[in-house]
């Protein structure tokens, strides 16, 4: 009897483990940002300006630049994987469509750091020459190199709400002579707009979190950026670039409550799909 | 009513084309941009540098010049993110799909999503705390090395890995889940010879993405033990190069146009690697639904 | 030969990536009487149908020959013209389908929605088309006090129902039902063929049907698709 059981402790025992690791993540980020907790000064970190020269640690400026980078890279590619998503999920779903949706699936191999080198070489230049104002190395740049990263997967995320429509849905409208454009925005859009919806919050959670482009092509200032053609430092680069620092010194300790900050937006933002999610099935 | 509509119907294809040949535009500057300029640098030496290409790979020389360190510390690294990576995200799948109750299988479910979500530096600043941690008090000999960057490489990788397990094994039909039981096969005797094997492809697709995520990140082993030079790894403990963090190092410290040179070769052998994986796992997902087909 | 055909099917072929399914079939329609088509299961009646509302054009591999002449207004015309309007032929020509499929919207909106279509649904008249439509069904008794209840918590047939009122809104003049009544119940079987003996009066019927002493009750003409070719019976 016991030695049925032997597999199933197994598998609950590498369950227990994975779980165990995800804790253990923000556990232990928690208890190393503990110094900062109990002098409390956690809060008001999060809202004051990096200037170590006058004793301030805040990463105001880095929350900033995350926010502002990711919501322009959303903002820049929202509208266009809405347009692809048409082209291919709705348009034309045969031949045309097929082919770019390949191209869109081989797109989601591309290494972020190849979009990072690029940038530099390539976007950073242009934007500099455009706005002869500033390096180029700004959240503009940043922010649109970004949008080219979600992408993809913001686009295979809406096709597929798209067909998941019932198809009994389609039928009748079309013999009721619904226009394509009709019967996107009168049956598909309604029925996809909460899945569309999930697809973007995941897609704002990858933008927020990502190291490459930001690092390599947003300037890394350490000041509140006033414009988009500012230079801005993100959470993730500003933990690329201080992991130098000395262990025991409160700039390192600020990188842990640099990860809560991103563990705690990521998780809030799996969170609200769930909601999402569980409304839609009432 | 009926310019309207066709109006319309006009506007809508027009933004949906637009939007399409906007992003096709951008792919093909993008790689166009990295072919254009690196194609040049294309040759054996991109790969070991001076040093003749059979000893190289042999390991009987050190290459100084090329990317066969990089590309060796990427492989090793592979391979041993694998090693902690595909026990246990399988053995966690094979829970989720097959022994968990609902209850529990919403709960660690959410919890996995979440750790799918972890950005990956945060994922490299664990794994560079907790070494940090293990040599103040405990390891004095441990620093950032291939070990732990493996290790945490394969924390980025398990979600991954739980989800294509376990979609994997739900997604079976219900007459393949539930023929050996009613032959008097128990619940561990059915995974092994029956479901495992039916849902083999769908997890070796979900391998080789994994073995793709591995290849290409650059934040968690930027944290955890990847320098820009160290040879081939000697060991576990050692520090290594790796194809990304290469790129990443050459775009802000290049000495050099021939050095920048090199980062677009770079570039160009990574894609090349992550391209074969995708084609791959590819391959192998619509080998599945093609035998899916022709079982129905 | 009719007195007053609707519709003229002249040598109508169809192919399906290359396999036959209807083939070389000639035949008119009789203005405002129901014709069945009866058959062997996928010998072509649903096909034949929606070559009718050219709904087969979103399917890839399709292939028509022959040609199909609808009399609209005053003279015959072809409905695969090039310049004749597919979203205007599919108003002119309804379809009810073999699953009740009613939109994910109230009643109310169910039926509105082709005129929502064409511009027409804030107009003041589109409540009372709405219920006329919906007497014409003869589903109006049962629904007029919640038409603001979503449309999927009637039962089969009302569904059923709900969708050939929401296809006689626009008042077409021809109507196509693909075996309406073959997954419901025997009461709500009555109740269409009924209905569909009234509607007769202002449309052209054609029904496709499996059910020979249906097609006995209530068709004016019968034919038989076997193989892709028609045999006129009666």
């Amino acid at each position: 009897m016991d030695v049925k059981k032997i597999p199933k402790f197994i598998f609950l025992g590498a369950s227990l483990l994975s779980v165990g690791i995800t804790l253990a993540i923000l556990g232990f980020m928690v208890v190393l940002a503990y110094p900062i907790f109990s002098q409390g000064m956690f809060w008001d970190m999060l809202i004051q300006p990096w200037s170590p020269g006058q004793g301030l640690f805040g990463i105001g400026p880095m929350i900033v630049g995350t926010m502002s980078i990711a919501l322009l890279a959303v903002g820049v590619s929202f509208p266009l994987c809405c347009g692809v998503a048409c082209f291919v999920g709705v348009l034309h779903p045969r031949g045309k469509g097929k082919m770019l949706k390949g191209l869109v699936e081989s797109m989601t191999a591309i290494p972020t750091v190849i979009y990072g080198f690029v940038g530099i070489f390539l976007l950073v230049p242009l934007v500099r020459g455009l706005f002869s104002q500033g390096s180029g190395m700004c959240i503009l740049s940043a922010g649109m190199m970004l949008g080219v990263l979600i992408s993809p997967t913001m686009i295979l995320f809406f096709s597929q709400s798209f067909s998941l429509v019932p198809l009994g849905y389609l039928n009748a409208a079309d013999a009721l002579g619904a226009t394509t454009a009709q019967k996107f925005f009168y049956i598909i859009l309604p029925c996809a707009w909460k899945s569309m919806v999930s697809g973007l919050i995941l897609s704002f959670g990858r933008a927020m979190g990502d190291t490459l482009i930001a690092l390599m092509i947003s300037g890394n200032a350490v000041g509140f950026p006033g414009s988009i053609l500012d230079s801005a430092r993100t959470l993730t680069a500003h933990i690329g670039l201080i992991i130098a620092a000395d262990f025991d010194s409160i700039e390192f300790k600020t990188l842990f409550v640099c990860g809560i900050c991103l563990y705690a937006m990521t998780g809030i933002g799996v969170i609200l799909v769930r909601l999402l999610a569980g409304k839609g099935r009432g | 009513m009926q310019t309207r509509s066709w109006l319309w119907d006009s506007g809508f294809a027009l933004f949906a084309w637009g939007c399409s040949l906007a992003l096709v535009g951008v792919v093909f500057i993008i790689l166009g941009f990295l072919v254009v300029k690196g194609f040049h640098t294309l040759t054996p030496t991109l790969i070991v540098g001076d040093t003749p290409f059979w000893e190289a790979l042999l390991l009987k020389r050190q290459v100084f010049d090329g990317l066969f360190p990089a590309i060796v510390g990427t492989l090793c690294l592979i391979l041993l993110a694998m090693v902690f990576a595909l026990p246990l995200g399988l053995f966690t799948g094979i829970f989720l799909a097959e022994y968990a109750s609902f209850r529990v299988k919403w709960v660690f479910s959410i919890v996995f999503d979440i750790l799918a979500g972890i950005p990956s530096i945060v994922v490299g600043l664990f794994g560079f705390s907790v070494t940090l941690f293990l040599h103040h008090y405990f390891f004095a000999q441990l620093f950032p090395c291939l070990l732990i960057s493996a290790l945490s490489l394969a924390f980025l990788v398990l979600p991954y890995m739980i989800r294509t397990t376990q979609m994997a094994l739900e997604s079976l039909p219900l007459g393949v889940r539930m023929t050996a039981i009613g032959l008097g096969a128990t619940k561990f005797q059915n995974i092994i010879y029956v479901l495992l094997p039916a849902s083999i492809s769908a997890i070796v697709s979900g391998i080789i993405l994994s073995i793709g995520r591995c290849a290409e990140d650059t934040a968690v082993i930027m944290l955890t033990g990847a320098v820009a030079t160290a040879g081939i790894p000697r060991s576990l403990f050692s520090s290594f190069e790796a194809l990304p963090f290469y790129i990443y190092y050459i775009s802000s410290q290049y000495a050099d146009q021939s050095e920048l040179m090199k980062g677009y070769g770079a570039c160009l052998v990574l894609i090349f690697i992550c391209m074969i994986l995708f084609v791959l796992a590819h391959l192998i997902k619509t080998k599945v639904s093609q035998k899916l087909m022709y079982r129905s | 030969m009719q007195m007053n055909p609707k519709i003229k099917i002249k040598e109508l072929g169809f192919d399906y990536n290359g396999l036959p399914v209807l083939k070389n079939i000639s035949m008119e329609i009789a203005k405002n009487a129901i014709t069945a088509v009866t058959g062997p299961s996928g010998q072509g009646k649903s096909t034949l149908l929606m070559t009718l509302n050219r709904l087969w054009e979103s399917q890839e591999g399709a292939n028509i020959t022959g040609q199909i002449e609808i009399w609209f207004g005053e003279k015959f015309q072809d409905i695969y013209d090039p310049g004749f309007s597919v979203s205007d032929l599919r108003r002119r020509v309804g379809m009810v389908f073999q699953m009740p499929n009613p939109l994910p919207m109230s009643i109310y909106k169910n039926v509105v929605f082709p005129l929502k279509l064409k511009g027409e649904d804030k107009q003041k008249d589109a409540a009372f088309r709405v219920e006329t439509a919906l007497k014409k069904a003869f589903l109006w008794e049962e629904v007029k006090d919640r038409l603001n209840e979503d449309a999927r918590v009637l039962s089969g047939g009302q569904q059923q129902r709900l969708c050939i009122a929401r296809a006689l809104i626009l008042n077409p003049e021809v109507l196509l039902l693909d075996e309406p009544t073959s997954s419901l119940d025997d009461t709500a079987c009555q109740m269409i063929e009924a209905l569909l003996f009234e509607v007769k009066k202002e449309c052209t019927i054609l029904l496709v049907s499996h059910y020979l002493d249906q097609v006995k009750r209530i068709a004016d003409t019968g034919m038989r698709l076997s193989q892709g070719q028609m045999i006129q019976e009666w």
